[in-house]
């Protein structure tokens, strides 16, 4: 993860440094931003069939990113930069032991099932400017998105819950969570050397132009709306529950679509 | 113009660096309820619930079916070695260990071994390992010295983790000493889970004929 950071900061600073304010090269109009914002994470969309005892919760999280507009004379403009993700995930198991077929009245289970990823991402979008006057404009975009994780490894964890529910000296195993982010196939039998998520990115931002108050630099603030196309970096959590003499019963899965609505505030450096 | 090409030079470096990963799985697996078997040795054969089969030719076969988890895919971009386009091998490690075995009388065997005894410590054991779990084979159990283990060696091997397969464990063992009784035996295998979870099974009720 550090590695990445320090790319991250290598990219978006000393590639960047000689950038002040925008530039016009062959009648398009070039400026850098840095951003930051945060996003709600809409993981309780995430609803799929045959779920029993597994929901998950919509959190809020941040990013940090930085944007490069190549905006043309007639308005068409390409927006391409790095983000980088922090996403918290909550997710809740509750169950009972006569849910599992003990025999057991009032015996409840909860567990609380939370991490946070982090992602650096790239996206490339394509969108039009609309100009409201001479010191504003709206700016519509679109595109996609690929993110990279960083430090799955240590979030991809597999562990099982016990309890003494048949004797008091023998401990029954009741669920076994599997929390996998990163570079997870859903098909075991193949390796994956590369992965990628790949997400769309929706982008409504309004620009304020050479604001006098840090220096003559543009301002962007706006919104956008991201969601999963494909990928098998997917965040997915299963968990797996078992009766009397570790009869298994059935799993749950929560797999991430990733659905996000997030605000922004990027400078011009 | 220069700074574009600039900066696209350093995202393709970037996504060069990312997609030259390799990705090594690691699984996990627990271990369900076993499964004991009763064969005979020269018909090659499971015998069915109260079938008599001579002493010599019996043998105990207990499968460990397990369930699997996905641990972990180790993404290693950005630390790549020489060897970056090969995939690692799998492996596969257990949760839990198995702590102990025991193998119950269900009924009185003879003055040594009456109902409710463990008679695990006179048995002889031979470890096996096949890869269908879903057929229960004839174990083809190999005799001989060389082969045969002790209690805390078959513990050792099973617990020997991690593996580079997913294979179903599967332990076959013969009592040394005879029955005194001519009535229907029945065992329990009893496995002990990080001392203290308990799995078990039983074995079809038989005689056993001198």
């Amino acid at each position: 993860m550090r590695k990445l950071l320090i790319l991250f900061i290598l990219l978006n600073v000393t590639g960047l440094h000689a950038q002040t304010a925008s530039s016009t090269v062959k009648g398009r109009d070039l400026s850098f931003y840095i951003y930051g914002g945060g996003q709600y994470n809409m993981h309780n969309a995430n609803k799929l069939k045959n779920i029993t005892y597994l929901t998950s919760q919509n959190t809020y999280g941040g990013k940090l990113g930085s944007d490069f507009m190549a905006i043309m004379r007639v308005g068409i403009f390409i927006n391409t930069g790095f983000e980088l993700n922090i996403t918290p995930q909550k997710l809740d198991v509750r169950f009972s032991a006569t849910d599992l077929g003990y025999n057991i009245p009032g015996k409840e289970f909860h567990r609380e099932i939370s991490y946070k990823m982090y992602t650096l991402g790239w996206k490339v979008l394509l969108g039009y400017s609309i100009p409201m006057d001479k010191s504003s404009a709206i700016d519509i975009s679109t595109g996609v998105r690929t993110d990279i994780t960083l430090g799955a490894r240590k979030y991809a964890q597999t562990t099982a819950m016990y309890e003494n529910l048949t004797a008091a000296d023998n401990k029954d195993l009741v669920f076994v969570q599997e929390v996998s982010w990163g570079s997870y196939s859903q098909d075991k039998s193949k390796s994956n050397a590369t992965g990628s998520t790949l997400l769309y990115d929706v982008q409504a931002a309004c620009r304020l132009k050479k604001l006098h108050f840090i220096g003559k630099r543009d301002v962007r603030m706006g919104v956008d709306f991201t969601g999963l196309i494909m990928g098998n970096r997917v965040n997915r959590v299963v968990t797996t529950y078992y009766g009397p003499n570790r009869t298994k019963l059935n799993s749950d899965y929560f797999i991430d679509k990733h659905l996000s609505i997030g605000l922004f505030v990027g400078v011009q450096i | 113009m220069r700074k574009t090409i600039y900066l696209s030079s350093r995202i393709v470096l970037i996504v060069l660096l990312v997609f030259a990963g390799c990705v090594r799985h690691d699984y996990k697996y627990i271990y369900l309820q076993p499964r004991v078997h009763v064969f005979d040795t020269v018909a090659h054969n499971e015998i069915p619930e109260l079938q008599a089969l001579s002493f010599n030719n019996h043998l105990f076969s207990v499968t460990l079916p397990t369930d699997e988890y996905t641990a972990s895919n180790f993404f290693s971009a950005f630390s790549n070695k020489a060897y970056a386009t090969s995939i690692p091998a799998p492996t596969y490690t257990a949760i839990e260990k198995i702590t102990d075995i025991k193998f119950m009388c269900l009924k009185d065997y003879n003055s040594a071994f009456p109902a409710g005894t463990d008679i695990m410590d006179s048995c002889v054991f031979m470890y096996n390992q096949f890869m269908n779990s879903d057929e229960e084979i004839y174990p083809m159990p190999v005799y001989g010295s060389g082969y045969e283990y002790s209690k805390q060696d078959l513990l050792d091997m099973l617990n020997n983790n991690p593996g580079h397969y997913n294979v179903t464990k599967r332990i076959s063992f013969r009592l040394k000493t005879r029955p005194s009784v001519t009535s229907a035996q029945q065992f329990a295998v009893l496995l002990i889970i990080d001392n203290s979870t308990r799995i078990t099974d039983t074995t079809v009720s038989f005689k056993f004929l001198p």
